[in-house]
């Protein structure tokens, strides 16, 4: 390949410069968080602020970001480019219980009531069938999977937190849908990415397992299961699940082999309550976690992309994922009470507590969390999407709690 | 047989304990190989200033280079405190360095780029080297341990084989086990190759991390050489280990040392 060939010299230097325009670089608050990645000036390690300060800052962004819409729900993301981007079903499903959680830590009101306000807005997006449409809603609505079940998340929660039935009933209908739409092996590829069942499903298997819980419609648990189960069976003897990325010719982000790991460990505590651990989906993601969690601690970093050897294909960190991965280990360490888990979540937490701008005046960047880390990293470049901040949000909500129990067992003050 | 010390050479504490361990045990280090400095390099000043902070760099350009936290000396070690040395070298207090020490006991010492690359296996080559000892480097590879004809030696600041890998001995306080130093024979896994020798350590004098580090360190030098010795005298028998009787451990993070550092301090 020449120096001008594709991928050479010339055509990185072209990129570079359609990014700089086309991501509006050159403004100066993007010129700053720009220069601060080129030279990777983060906070030094052990200068971070304590959790409750970045805690604060996040939920603030996710606070600007609901605000930026009209309509109650959560701007999908802030761009460089083109600013807040429209509400976004599928996450603003999953920020609610974040919102209500935080509300129960600070004992804030505001945060439940926007956590309701969210809710609220769900439902009017919710398809006739009972499906959730894809992307933010400024885009054809489109019924799909993977985001019904995380709209899941913010109806259940809302249900038991108000114990408004409106909230409930259409939880069912989601559910309903997503049996209905289900392959007979257990799969969903219907109304789904490329048309292609992921194994990052998983996430999808959770909520319907809590929709169980709450309607003790068997159904809902008999989907699950077959889902999970199909997950199982893509899972090699090294940890790695195939088919756990967006497409095939694409090595997974994080992002969504997090979610895979996530979505297994949870329900297996929700279908074997006292074998939180053993039982073969917890097995099946603590597998996986220690594989990562391994190619984390011997190079000191974590990358946004992994192949099936679970070998980095890129350089960037996929902060997002880095934050989903934190809470498996979180959560891991919870159930197994083993300290490396526990460990390694930490070092996570600090690391992208080390990429939140807190001082920075621009409301789309101050306290949010890239998509990537640097900037232009692949995965949701040049932008800090909302189910960043959420997750930045759930991961040092969790370490606080951990770390204060672990602490109070071994009398540290 | 012919004792090599594969080091860094700016480990100079660490060395030259190792080297005055051995004359302890009347052995004599054949040679030294020892990984030059990296050359500072702007990605890496970015790095150490991100790991670091900003202020602990400056302090090591307004001191000179004697900050605390880069101690470019080591100490002359006690037990080397019987053997004629140069006046500015005398007292525990008097800083050597590993090519000073080498030089004045007249070990041959090799320098070079890559702790396992062609430069480093001939050199141990031409040392003529039987037993390796590994005093404080990153993982080497099968090239190099290839190269001496007995056995290359580590010692592991934990009981083996259950905590392997780093800062192996707060894991074990912090999971409430026993402490020690473990002498094993290395293999190209981590902390891996079969056991030689293993001895605990009381810590309960050690009032803090520093201390009980300290002591370890000193301890397993000693340990060390003391392998080193009932090996030529073939006194030890290798247990070989299991993969599935340990696990890797890794670089502590500073909340969970606040609890080693408690279990210490009571």
């Amino acid at each position: 390949m020449t120096a001008l060939g594709p991928g050479g010299a010339f055509a990185t230097t072209a990129r570079h410069l359609r990014d700089f325009i086309q991501f509006r670089v050159y403004r100066p608050a993007h010129l700053r968080i720009g220069l601060q990645d080129f030279f990777d000036l983060r906070a030094p390690t052990g200068a971070v602020q304590s959790n409750s300060i970045h805690l604060q800052r996040a939920m603030d962004w996710l606070c600007r970001a609901q605000d930026a819409t009209s309509d109650g729900g959560v701007a999908a993301r802030y761009r460089l480019s083109k600013g807040w981007a429209a509400s976004y079903p599928e996450t603003t499903g999953y920020i609610i219980p974040t919102f209500f959680d935080y509300a129960d830590l600070t004992q804030d009101e505001n945060y439940r009531q926007r956590a309701v306000r969210m809710a609220d807005w769900l439902l009017t997006v919710q398809l006739a069938g009972g499906a959730f449409p894809a992307h933010d809603i400024s885009a054809p609505r489109e019924p799909r999977v993977f985001n019904t079940g995380q709209a899941l998340f913010g109806l259940l929660r809302a249900f038991r937190e108000t114990g408004n039935e409106t909230y409930l009933n259409a939880a069912g209908r989601a559910g309903d849908w997503l049996v209905s739409v289900q392959n007979e092996n257990g799969t969903w590829s219907r109304f789904e990415y490329h048309q292609r069942p992921h194994a990052y499903h998983t996430e999808v298997d959770w909520p319907l397992l809590q929709l169980f819980q709450m309607t003790q419609k068997p159904i809902y648990r008999d989907a699950a299961v077959k889902n999970l189960n199909w997950v199982l069976s893509l899972q090699q003897p090294n940890g790695w699940f195939d088919q756990c990325g967006f497409k095939d010719d694409q090595a997974p982000y994080l992002h969504t082999i997090a979610y895979t790991v996530n979505g297994l460990l949870e329900s297996g505590a929700l279908l074997k309550p006292n074998q939180p651990i053993n039982n073969e989906y917890a097995q099946a993601a603590r597998l996986a976690s220690e594989a990562l969690l391994h190619r984390f601690e011997i190079r000191y970093f974590m990358a946004g992309q992994f192949d099936r050897n679970w070998k980095a294909t890129v350089s960037y960190s996929c902060l997002a994922g880095n934050m989903q991965t934190s809470i498996n280990w979180l959560r891991l360490y919870e159930v197994t009470g083993d300290l490396r888990f526990l460990n390694g979540a930490l070092k996570l937490n600090d690391f992208v507590k080390s990429t939140q701008d807190l001082r920075i005046d621009h409301p789309g960047i101050r306290g949010g969390i890239k998509g990537s880390h640097p900037l232009w990293g692949r995965y949701i470049r040049y932008s800090y999407p909302n189910w960043a901040a959420k997750f930045f949000v759930d991961a040092l909500m969790l370490e606080d709690k951990l770390v204060a129990e672990l602490y109070r067992q071994e009398g540290v003050a | 047989m012919n004792v090599v010390v594969l080091c860094k050479s700016w480990n100079h504490k660490k060395v030259l304990e190792i080297l005055a361990a051995l004359r302890q045990q009347e052995l004599r280090a054949r040679g030294i190989v020892a990984l030059a400095p990296e050359k500072p390099t702007f990605s890496g000043l970015m790095r150490k200033t991100r790991e670091r902070g900003a202020e602990k760099i400056l302090q090591r350009f307004s001191s000179n280079g004697k900050a605390n936290s880069i101690k470019l000396y080591g100490e002359l070690p006690a037990g080397d405190s019987d053997h004629s040395v140069p006046e500015h070298l005398k007292n525990g207090h008097a800083e050597m360095t590993i090519a000073e020490y080498a030089e004045l006991h007249q070990i041959e010492m090799a320098v070079v780029r890559d702790l396992n690359g062609d430069e480093s296996v001939a050199a141990l080559k031409r040392m003529n080297t039987d037993i390796l000892l590994l005093g404080g480097v990153p993982i080497i590879r099968a090239n190099v341990l290839a190269a001496p004809k007995v056995c290359t030696l580590n010692v592991h600041m934990a009981l083996l084989p259950k905590f392997r890998g780093m800062n192996v001995a707060e894991w074990s306080i912090l999971c409430g086990a026993a402490v020690g130093v473990t002498v094993h024979l290395v293999d190209p896994g981590v902390d891996t190759g079969a056991i030689l020798y293993r001895e605990q350590i009381d810590v309960a004098d050690c009032p803090n991390l520093a201390a009980m580090r300290a002591k370890m360190s000193r301890q397993q030098h000693q340990v060390l050489a003391k392998c080193a010795r009932w090996l030529i005298e073939k006194k030890l028998s290798p247990e070989p280990q299991k993969k599935e009787d340990g696990r890797q451990f890794y670089l502590m993070h500073d909340k969970l040392k606040k609890i080693v550092e408690h279990k210490l301090s009571k």
